[in-house]
């Protein structure tokens, strides 16, 4: 198992990860970087048996962030992000808002419910395996993805209109 | 706000890119990381391995031949070895005396503990008396020395090599070993070898044992060893003594070992 090229293939979905759990490109990738020195371990707890690679490697984000997270809350350590292609000063002021709206809504979830809502809703990834990395039932990934969703509908219902009036 | 605006919404959220230099901290961390396996290994498992060398270490003292390869010992001799001051001693022996001695004798400097396996003298353990920290290391080093000679025995030599190789007796420890002869000729000739220059002196009783007493010359006839052994226990030294040659012509005791209790293993 060569650990460069799980690097290569994995890092990119394990630091958005990282960053949409803790807030920060600097913790993201001290994460991730601490994640692959965890397969070089001696005793690493991998077990090619038990899971594939990625998704052990996610499981391993996702506790490194938790507990950087109990540390030092995501809200205390946003990063701004660069602006996004294409759209006018105007947009981007109004996008770079929105976007901030919804990261500070996003980092401001539960726990449980924003680890289930990173990874089905921005890694796309299949419920069976968001419950096989969280260790819990699909019916429990469901139910804290729906309360997420509509704890977050709540939180962003003043920006639905920007969002088209951005899109038009 | 329906599912396709909330997503919308979330979309907004980008993550910048990781930095470039991420892949190069990865690269430097796992190459320092595969430069010191060992090192780790060691860290992980140096209190465990610390934990099983002392219990190892508390069995040996309590039972010394708790690890031995020998598992059929048919009997054990405990024994005292006893070492003489040349200027200390009102007399001497002789080498024709079978008993040896008529003076008393000084505190031993070594108790040991040893059968005969194929005619040859294995020692299961040992001490010093009053030396802890000796007795110890004495102990350690018989563990070391009683595995690598039994593995010697079990797995490098066949029966008849072994039947071949000479049998020793250690009148004053491991390291300073006496050899008798053939083990076979030794053994069927109900310990009446001739090895060398030996010779058989005679016959006697130690511990309600018969023996053979057979004398040997050693180091070009300056010393010369005593040697009463026991064909009923397989040719075991119940009595060994090691004169010197004085400049006169006399002989004087350097070392004396004897069997105090014999235990047959299994009665």
């Amino acid at each position: 198992m060569d650990v460069l090229e799980l690097f290569d293939e994995h890092h990119g979905a394990l630091f958005r990860f990282a960053y949409r759990l803790t807030g920060s490109a600097a913790d993201a990738e001290d994460i991730v970087q601490t994640c692959f020195l965890e397969l070089l371990r001696p005793g690493c707890s991998y077990d090619p048996k038990r899971a594939p690679v990625r998704t052990w490697l996610f499981g391993v984000v996702r506790n490194q962030a938790l507990k950087r997270f109990r540390q030092k809350p995501a809200s205390d350590t946003l990063d701004i992000p660069g602006g996004a292609n294409g759209p006018s000063p105007e947009q981007q002021v109004l996008r770079s808002e929105i976007e901030e709206v919804v990261r500070r809504a996003v980092l401001t979830l539960p726990e449980v419910q924003r680890e289930v809502l990173i990874l089905a809703h921005y890694e796309q990834m299949p419920l069976t395996e968001i419950a096989s990395i969280l260790d819990i039932e699909i019916g429990a990934v469901k139910s804290r993805l729906q309360r997420a969703r509509v704890s977050l509908r709540e939180t962003l219902a003043a920006y639905a209109p920007n969002v088209e009036q951005n899109h038009e | 706000m329906n599912d396709t605006e909330l997503d919308e919404l979330l979309n907004t959220w980008k993550t910048p890119p990781p930095s470039g230099s991420l892949r190069q901290s990865v690269r430097a961390a796992v190459a320092a990381q595969q430069q010191r396996p060992r090192r780790a290994w060691l860290v992980r498992w140096r209190w465990a391995a610390a934990m099983a060398a002392g219990v190892v270490l508390a069995v040996l003292l309590v039972n010394p031949s708790a690890f031995s390869w020998r598992r059929n010992v048919p009997f054990t001799v405990d024994s005292e070895i006893r070492h003489y001051q040349f200027e200390n001693m009102e007399s001497v022996a002789t080498p024709e005396s079978k008993v040896g001695r008529n003076f008393a004798p000084p505190p031993p400097v070594g108790l040991v503990t040893s059968y005969n396996e194929g005619g040859s003298e294995v020692i299961l353990s040992g001490s010093i008396p009053n030396q802890t920290l000796k007795s110890i290391a004495g102990q350690i080093f018989l563990m070391f020395w009683s595995a690598a000679d039994g593995f010697k025995r079990r797995f490098l030599l066949d029966p008849d090599e072994e039947a071949a190789s000479f049998a020793v007796v250690y009148p004053s420890g491991p390291f300073t070993p006496l050899v008798l002869g053939r083990r076979d000729a030794l053994l069927s000739s109900g310990c009446r070898t001739s090895h060398g220059d030996a010779k058989v002196i005679g016959e006697d009783v130690v511990l309600n044992y018969p023996v053979t007493v057979v004398q040997e010359p050693h180091q070009g006839g300056n010393q010369m060893a005593t040697i009463w052994m026991a064909p009923a226990l397989s040719c075991f030294a119940l009595r060994v003594t090691v004169h010197a040659k004085q400049t006169d012509g006399t002989w004087k005791m350097r070392i004396e070992r004897q069997a105090v209790k014999v235990e047959i293993r299994g009665q």
